[in-house]
């Protein structure tokens, strides 16, 4: 399958005007549909007695997304957190 | 207020292949560091002493203190030459005076005083009070009757300067005295005639009033006055200031008033004193007569 571009649907930061040191919360959503979790399960089985563990599940992301943003005022931007669709980043005005 | 943006994309860690990017605009509160203020230049306040009759020159300096003052400053006027300073009216003052005395130039410029004021200048305490200094203070009428020339008043001025200056005195100041209406338009005069050089001069001072039968505002009185001292790029002072009380004042809260617009006018400007003229000249009676008008000019006094 082909890539497919990530898309941001929205960027907005939490205010407009910011004192100097105060900080800044840009949040930003978007997606890419290349984009996947997966899961693997996994146990291990003893080859003489043939006992099982428990069954292990972990998950891995295909093609995962992250955020880049650069700035004017050559503010570094730090990445605070991922819900879903919605990232949120953070600098010092 | 600085105004920035911040780019920001989606990228794919594994292919690296990135979203369009979104703009957004935001504004940081600029850090202005206000210039420090400029310094307070307080000016000395105080009056000419008027005497009453019979009263001797510390017994009025003692009620103008009482009444008008404390006076930071005393104005004291020899018509001709200046008492030898040891026990005259300046010396007793024992607090920084604006002294004035005359010749006339013609006398002056042939040097006929030349010994004297050398003499003068050199006994001027130094260590003790700051002395202004004026020589021949409005000439101008003087030079328009034909009394003596413009010329001969600026060179026999540059004379007088410099005795003062061979004094070496540090608080000693030369201090022109012009009238204030000389800048006036109206009185077609040159300011230039009057002035004897930059070099020679230390202190502009003028002689300011308020127009007879009115309260004029001080800007009108002394506004063109200390824009041309401000020209000249040099220290300026009243050397003597006042308004006639009107006769519809009786109780003298408007000459009060006018007082303590004086002061107001000049807490915005840096003169380096002012002086009222206590007396009264010919009919002309410019005192400050009444209580509130004698506390509006005491309160400057002592606030100065």
């Amino acid at each position: 399958m082909a890539d497919t571009l990530p898309v941001i649907t929205s960027a907005s930061l939490n205010k407009s005007n910011y004192a100097v040191g105060e900080d800044m919360i840009l949040t930003v959503t978007g997606n890419d549909p290349d984009e996947e979790v997966i899961e693997v399960t996994v146990a291990l089985r003893s080859k003489g007695s043939g006992a099982t563990s428990e069954l292990q599940t972990l998950t891995a992301t295909i093609d995962e997304l992250e955020p880049v943003a650069s700035d004017s005022g050559s503010r570094p931007w730090t990445t605070l957190s991922r819900v879903g669709d919605s990232f949120t980043l953070k600098a010092t005005a | 207020m600085a105004n920035y943006t911040v780019t920001v994309r989606l990228r794919n860690r594994a292919s690296g292949a990135q979203s369009d990017p979104v703009t957004v605009n935001y504004g940081v509160d600029t850090v202005v560091v206000d210039p420090p203020p400029p310094p307070v230049v307080t000016p000395l306040v105080g009056s000419s002493i008027g005497l009453n009759t019979g009263e001797t020159w510390t017994q009025g300096l003692t009620r103008h203190d009482t009444t008008v003052g404390p006076l930071d400053i005393v104005r004291v006027f020899y018509p001709g030459a200046p008492d030898p300073w040891t026990g005259s009216k300046a010396a007793q003052c024992n607090r920084p005076v604006v002294v004035s005395f005359k010749y006339t130039p013609v006398d002056i410029n042939a040097g006929k005083y030349d010994a004297f004021l050398t003499s003068w200048f050199a006994s001027l305490p130094k260590n003790t009070y700051k002395i202004w200094w004026s020589y021949y203070h409005e000439p101008e009428d003087n030079i328009e009757a034909g009394a003596f020339t413009a010329a001969q008043y600026r060179s026999a001025w540059r004379r007088v300067a410099g005795f003062a200056r061979a004094a070496s005195n540090p608080n000693l100041f030369n201090t022109l005295i012009l009238m204030g209406y000389t800048v006036n338009p109206a009185s077609g005069r040159n300011f230039a005639d009057y002035y004897p050089g930059n070099d020679v001069v230390d202190v502009i001072g003028w002689d300011a009033y308020s127009a007879i039968g009115k309260y004029d505002s001080p800007s009108t009185v002394y506004g063109a006055a200390i824009a041309k001292a401000k020209a000249q790029g040099k220290p300026w002072a009243i050397c003597e200031t006042g308004a006639m009380k009107l006769s519809s004042d009786a109780t003298g809260s408007g000459h009060a008033s006018w007082v303590s617009s004086v002061r107001t006018y000049m807490g915005t400007e840096t003169p380096v004193f002012v002086i009222y003229w206590n007396q009264i000249i010919d009919t002309k009676d410019y005192r400050l007569s009444t209580a509130p008008a004698q506390k509006a000019w005491s309160d400057y006094c002592k606030a100065a």
